[in-house]
């Protein structure tokens, strides 16, 4: 029953001679000498100061770049300034020819005085000028004539 | 690492042509596939390399500890990925070299790769130290923390017992 896997069995002899082929063959080629990552990694140490170099030399149009950029950003920045102060200088005029509501004298018809004085602006009550700027106007007291009725009553 | 850039290459160089081939056998033992355990060994070196720590007392050994790292994690990720990149190997050096050269010892070779993972991992290193890297028995030794003796014992049992895995694998031999 053994005897015939014992004829297929390999002698130690052969086995011997089996693994020796064997792991020459399987040995890679590339190990003795260095690796090629490592070469290149020597190339790359070598060419470093070269590679500098060249950023050194490519420094000045990336500066520019930023700097125009930079330039680009600070520039809408002032128009930004210029624009909002240019409102601010407007909103100025505008009030100040709004402080100067004496010209609007011109178109109310003021009788018997200057306008914009303590001149009397009906002869009937005797209302002057500054009376009428000094009123104030009361919206809710448009109610009083519906109540008025009610309060009649009483 | 006060030393030049080009000491530090002789250095790697060096230390390279000392352990690569030790390195190299003791990873193809782990994992059975020559040109897995030959990226384990680059990328020993290169971490190797790139190292900015403290100072490596024992390089050998740390460059063990990496390379079996390293293989551990490759294990891990691709975990029955090592007979198929021998496959794919085989087929790109099957293009590159004449196939009616290669035809049978491929297969043979496949055959024996197959009994060698089918080993426990001290036997498939006694015999990589033996057959790849042509150490003595004493050397052997020194590296397993045993004797010789015991070396060549666990050697003529490796045979043996691959002799057995060949037959069983329907290893074609004159």
């Amino acid at each position: 029953m053994s005897d015939k896997p014992d004829s297929k069995m390999l002698s130690d002899d052969q086995v011997d001679r089996l693994l020796g082929a064997f792991y020459q063959q399987e040995i890679p080629a590339a190990l003795d000498q260095l690796p090629s990552t490592w070469a290149q990694l020597a190339s790359a140490e070598k060419a470093a100061p070269a590679d500098i170099r060249k950023q050194e030399q490519a420094r000045p149009t990336v500066t520019v770049g930023t700097t125009t950029r930079k330039q680009d950003s600070s520039g809408s920045r002032i128009v930004a300034v210029l624009a909002s102060m240019a409102a601010c200088a407007a909103l100025v005029v505008l009030t100040n020819l709004g402080g100067g509501t004496q010209d609007y004298g011109d178109t109310l018809p003021v009788s018997g005085g200057e306008p914009g004085s303590a001149a009397i602006v009906d002869p009937e009550s005797s209302t002057t000028m500054e009376e009428v700027e000094g009123f104030e106007f009361a919206p809710e007291k448009e109610k009083e004539p519906a109540e008025s009725p009610d309060s009649a009553d009483e | 690492m006060t030393d030049g850039p080009s000491q530090q290459t002789d250095q790697l160089d060096a230390l390279y042509r000392q352990n690569s081939r030790e390195l190299w056998a003791i990873f193809y033992s782990q994992c059975s596939d020559p040109e897995r355990a030959y990226d384990a060994v680059q990328e020993a070196f290169l971490r190797y390399h790139s190292y900015s720590g403290e100072p490596i007392r024992d390089p050998r050994a740390w460059l063990l500890r990496v390379g079996q790292n390293w293989l551990r994690d490759v294990a891990r990720r691709k975990s029955s990925s090592c007979k198929l990149t021998s496959t794919l190997d085989e087929m790109t050096n099957s293009e590159r070299s004449a196939p009616e050269d290669l035809m049978s010892s491929d297969e043979n070779r496949e055959v024996v790769r197959e009994a060698l993972t089918k080993m426990i991992e001290d036997d498939r290193k006694v015999l990589v130290m033996k057959y790849a890297l042509n150490w003595s028995s004493a050397q052997m030794a020194k590296v397993m923390v045993c004797t010789a003796a015991a070396i060549d014992m666990r050697l003529s049992r490796a045979r043996r017992r691959l002799a057995e895995l060949l037959v069983e694998q329907g290893y074609a031999h004159e």
